[in-house]
């Protein structure tokens, strides 16, 4: 009775790996795990379930395609424009909330004009890169950065990091155009779950570093390494990731580059310039990595 | 023929080939002969195991070898290859040539002549 429960359990953890890959590999798996002998165990190990998510983020990854590192590579690129987009969209709505919140109530129309219709048009682009509608993904995305700057140059004029989103997102869109054949698309759901990823390691509070409390500090710095300690553990076992999360990385450099290098901020702030070579770095290992291990294998 | 300059496999990968040298296994006694070989270092979890199997079987190093039907179950069977067979003889023989480079040059007051030198016991974890 207990290896019943234990199997549904095991189950729903097999879930975690592509459905063409349960179909054919679900029962042999959890053949493997319930093994042999009698147990009494109900829920499984942590080891086992651990071993089990790294397992269906490497095939995610591509670890099983025929060509790895076309797989990384390509679909790497397009979580990377997608992540981009839903970041931007994200700070462009902080942006017109605060907007409203400071005074844009008395003029609702200028806030839209500044930044409304640039907000729309980045939403559209990410959500018709959601929908695999890239040629249309692309033209929304080259849109989002000129019209709205002949409509309004506000966005244009401060250099917000949010401006930079279509800028950085367009060309890879483009070049995702040029996508193998033989490498699919990203499944969307996995690829909607990559991209909350990676705006959830964008959304650590680190804002505690600034002030002057040290237990502040401390919660700020415990939650920093505890993102990105989970963040590693996923992007090491899907690759993709690695790949996807270094153009993020570009708005806050961007951003810094164009407002004031006097500041000191372009090599201080989290999301600027130690962590974009940082992550360049792991994304390029990421791909030669893979590429060694698909010339020899094993 | 292989490319001598073929990198070493790494730990899992060789004992899942050294386990397969008696004959087919299936999943679970390849994670029990794994163990056993390396003394329990190297224990592997079924989602690692698989991602070994996976890497093994696109190189062609071993090949699926029949399925039977356990308590509602397929139960899948992997052999090794030939080239997997020279390949898992080619790492022995590198394994063994890089550890008489240090043995033949040990001081014998390290390991007199005679001592049975017990290997760390420490266990690995493959991710």
């Amino acid at each position: 009775m207990s290896s019943d429960v234990l199997e549904k359990r095991y189950r729903m953890l097999l879930r975690a790996y592509p459905a063409a890959y349960r179909r054919e590999r679900a029962d042999e798996l959890i053949d493997t795990l319930i093994g042999d002998e009698p147990t009494t165990r109900r829920w499984p190990s942590l080891r086992q379930a651990a071993s089990l998510i790294r397992g269906a983020l490497r095939v995610h990854g591509g670890s099983t395609a025929d060509r790895p590192t076309a797989v990384l590579l390509w679909q790497g690129i397009h979580l990377g424009a997608m992540a981009v987009l839903a970041l931007g969209a994200l700070i462009g709505l902080d942006d017109i909330v605060e907007a409203f919140q400071f005074g844009g109530l008395s003029d609702p129309m200028a806030v839209l004009r500044d930044q409304g219709i640039f907000e729309v048009m980045v939403i559209a682009a990410l959500v018709a890169l959601v929908a695999d509608r890239t040629r249309t993904a692309a033209v929304l995305a080259v849109a989002a950065v000129v019209v709205p700057s002949m409509i309004s140059q506000y966005l244009l004029l401060n250099g917000l990091p949010q401006f930079w989103a279509p800028v950085v997102a367009a060309p890879l869109i483009i070049a995702g155009l040029w996508r193998p054949a033989d490498v699919p698309s990203t499944p969307r759901a996995n690829a909607v779950l990559a991209t909350v990823g990676i705006l959830a390691l964008h959304l650590i509070p680190a804002g505690g570093f600034r002030r002057v409390d040290v237990s502040a500090q401390i919660v700020a710095a415990a939650m920093v390494i505890a993102g990105i300690a989970v963040f590693l553990w996923v992007a090491t076992a899907d690759q993709r990731l690695l790949i996807a999360v270094a153009p993020t990385l570009l708005l806050g450099t961007l951003y810094q580059l164009g407002n004031d290098l006097s500041t000191g901020e372009l090599l201080r702030r989290p999301d600027a310039l130690p962590s974009l070579v940082v992550a360049a770095l792991m994304a390029a290992g990421a791909v030669v990595s893979t590429r060694m291990r698909q010339r020899t294998r094993a | 023929m292989r490319s001598t300059s073929r990198p070493a496999l790494r730990e899992p990968s060789y004992f899942v080939l050294a386990a397969l040298i008696n004959g087919p296994l299936h999943g679970y006694a390849v994670i029990k002969r794994v163990t056993e070989l390396s003394d329990g270092r190297v224990t592997l979890a079924a989602g690692s195991l698989y991602s070994v199997i996976d890497r093994l079987l696109g190189e062609g190093l071993i090949a699926a070898d029949g399925e039977e039907i356990v308590n509602g179950r397929a139960r899948r069977y992997y052999r090794l290859t030939d080239e997997g067979c020279q390949v898992l003889a080619e790492e022995a023989d590198r394994l063994a040539r890089a550890a008489r480079v240090v043995m033949d040059r040990l001081p014998q007051r390290i390991f007199p002549l005679g001592s049975t030198h017990q290997p760390s016991t420490a266990r690995i974890r493959p991710a």
